[in-house]
């Protein structure tokens, strides 16, 4: 026999939020003890928590971490504007990946040498291309 | 033997091609296995079923392997597994011992590596076969006992819980899916994104995001270090002799059995397999003061070890569908891609496939042996590669992979950005990686089960009644909560005290 309370039945039209809802409630309740405990913990040591993140806001590199973000959203955008001009080509996808690897390479770089800079210039150039031609002319590929 | 005949040259040259790549992308510190499996599926779109396993299994067995050489060289694990290796490992490079120290790294690999193929060859048939007598209701509590056991042995028992929950959370955006007996009706999403959302998020880019360009974000907000291009040697100190393993075929077999277990439990990685084997070496150890100081034996627990993690991580993956570590989840990436369902069905249905597994498994770890072995002069200087020009390339290679992986949607390019931005912010305030990804793989499935299983009975109890099968595995889902509650308590102790 079992008892009243363990009986549940399911709602065919409102299954699809029955899941959904309990896996909510747990999130919830969860994030709640972590807001908790670490709400008490911030109080029992305020002064080291801010320190320790005064530290690390010291060793973040704010240029380099902010322009990735922003070269990584111009070149989602850029691909998706450009597969209209060529569509189905793979194109799009080649040319701002040049341009993409170049920034991005420029930007990561420490050392400005005439050497280093050429390497830069000649791994945006191939390595798209390599990867390019791999992708759509080898293995056939839908690219941007 | 017949299959070992069946291995085609395509076969042969994808799998150096992995092993190779794979240990690239293991000796360079930051990148591991699961991004060179992640950053290479885009590959696997234009192979067959056989073909990708050869390339995907290669890239494992390389990536776990490579993470020995940067750890013995220049004291920086390559792999979160490989951070025991450094304890002696480093200490050895420093009296002049460093090729004989990777060479005992290399041929400890082999050893675990090997030793964990025969296990799985063994064991996940076995597994599958008790797994097909399931019922949703079973079904529903193993995944159920993985969640608990990921979040019981993450750093933080809070934090663990908090990833698996949201992954699960995450899963279920979009519609419940008609296929698999839900009402069609979409779920967790504001009315403005449906059109894009109606499928809830790709498995590919989500993977591809949080295990590629999560790491890319961490190093550019640490300013990119210049690569640690390290004098090192070498050496010309005592010669390696295969002779070094005798008296140590215990400390082998314990390290890879080690490995091999922890692999086995869903979503714990390698650097919990390698601490765990390097505990023991000390606890058992003929001389537990010199461990630390340059002894080999520290260094063949540690690489027999995270090798022996590779079999073992692959044993719930083909016979429940689990995944054992973040790279065999992504490799679940891989097998939907061909259509393919992972379960207790998947090596009867697909024994050529589960024979492609275990030789391509077995060559993967034979040539993993003979490229380092032979090569390491050659592959040391893998560590140099500069970081900016690696880091843009393999942005490019998740671009396209999230790109192909539903034959060309650019809201797969976005998803990617979106999760990898997400890991990035996430490890910031303690989410975890692979209990997030683990939840979020099998949270549809759990849905399925749970909510089927109430349909069927229509309470509850059903849960702890169905079968004896079920009653055990609330057994362990209980023994798994009380160890971590144990451990958060005595961790929360020694806080206290210090």
């Amino acid at each position: 026999m079992v008892p009243e309370f363990l009986r549940v039945t399911i709602d065919f039209d409102q299954s699809h939020l029955f899941f959904p809802r309990i896996v909510t409630w747990i999130l919830v309740g969860l994030a709640l003890i972590g807001v908790v405990s670490r709400s008490r913990a911030f109080v029992r040591n305020w002064a080291g928590m801010c320190r320790d993140c005064a530290d690390a806001a010291r060793g973040f590199d704010t240029r380099r971490f902010g322009a990735t973000l922003v070269l990584l959203v111009v070149y989602a955008v850029a691909m998706d504007r450009l597969s209209d001009v060529w569509p189905n080509t793979g194109l799009s996808f080649l040319f701002c990946s040049m341009a993409f690897m170049a920034a991005m390479s420029l930007l990561y770089v420490h050392d400005f040498r005439r050497k280093t800079l050429i390497v830069i210039g000649l791994s945006s150039i191939l390595s798209p291309l390599v990867v390019w031609y791999a992708l759509a002319k080898l293995f056939f590929l839908t690219l941007p | 033997m017949d299959f070992l005949a069946a291995i085609t040259p395509l076969e042969l040259m994808l799998v150096v091609s992995g092993v190779m790549i794979g240990i690239v992308f293991g000796a360079i510190p930051g990148m591991t296995a699961t991004m060179a499996v992640a950053v290479c599926l885009p590959m696997t779109y234009g192979l067959s079923l056989n073909n990708s396993l050869a390339l995907l299994l290669g890239l494992y067995v390389g990536g776990i392997s490579g993470g020995l050489v940067p750890a013995i060289l220049i004291n920086i694990p390559g792999t979160p597994s490989s951070i025991t290796t450094t304890f002696d490992g480093y200490p050895m490079a420093q009296k002049g011992e460093a090729e004989r120290a990777l060479k005992i790294g290399i041929v400890s690999s082999l050893i675990g590596g090997l030793f964990s193929a025969v296990v799985l060859f063994l064991f996940a048939p076995a597994l599958a076969d008790l797994a097909i007598k399931f019922s949703y209701v079973e079904k529903f509590l193993i995944i159920l006992f993985a969640l608990t056991i990921i979040a019981s042995l993450s750093k933080n028992l809070l934090n663990g819980a908090i990833s698996g929950v949201l992954g699960i959370w995450l899963s279920l955006v979009g519609t419940y899916d008609l296929n698999t007996g839900g009402n069609g009706d979409i779920r967790l999403v504001p009315g403005f994104l449906e059109d894009i959302l109606i499928n809830g998020f790709s498995l590919l880019p989500v993977l591809i995001g949080l295990f590629g360009l999560t790491v890319i974000l961490e190093e550019a907000a640490k300013g990119v270090p210049p690569e640690p291009l390290s004098h090192f040697k070498l050496g010309d100190g005592k010669p390696f002799r295969f002779s070094v393993f005798r008296g140590h075929f215990g400390t082998l077999f314990r390290s890879s059995a080690i490995g091999t277990f922890i692999g086995l439990l869903p979503g714990i990685g390698g650097s919990a397999a390698s601490v765990l084997a390097y505990a023991q070496q000390k606890n058992l150890s003929k001389h537990p003061e010199r461990l630390g100081t340059g002894e080999p034996e520290g260094v063949m627990a540690s690489e027999s070890s995270n090798n022996g993690l590779t079999g073992g991580a692959l044993i719930p993956l083909v016979s429940l569908g689990i995944p054992g570590d973040s790279t065999t989840a992504v490799m679940i990436g891989a097998f939907t891609l061909q259509g393919l369902q992972l379960g207790p069905l998947f090596i009867g249905e697909h024994l050529d496939s589960w024979h492609e597994i275990m030789t391509n498994l077995v060559l993967a770890n034979i040539v993993m042996f003979l490229v380092m072995f032979f090569a390491i002069r050659h592959i040391v200087k893998v560590i140099q590669v500069p970081k900016h020009l690696l880091y843009p390339l393999i942005v490019v290679m998740c671009a396209v992979g999230s790109y192909s992986a539903n034959s060309g949607i650019m809201f797969d390019v976005w998803t990617f950005l979106l999760f990898g931005v997400f890991g990035y912010f996430g490890h910031k305030v303690g989410l975890e990686s692979a209990p997030f990804i683990i939840g979020f793989i099998l949270g549809k499935d759990a849905e399925v089960y749970f909510v089927k299983s109430i349909e069927s009975y229509g309470n509850l109890a059903i849960f702890f009644t169905k079968s004896p099968i079920a009653m055990g595995l609330w057994v362990l889902i209980a023994l798994s909560l009380g160890y971590a509650f144990y451990q958060a308590w005595r961790n929360h102790r020694r806080e206290c005290g210090a």
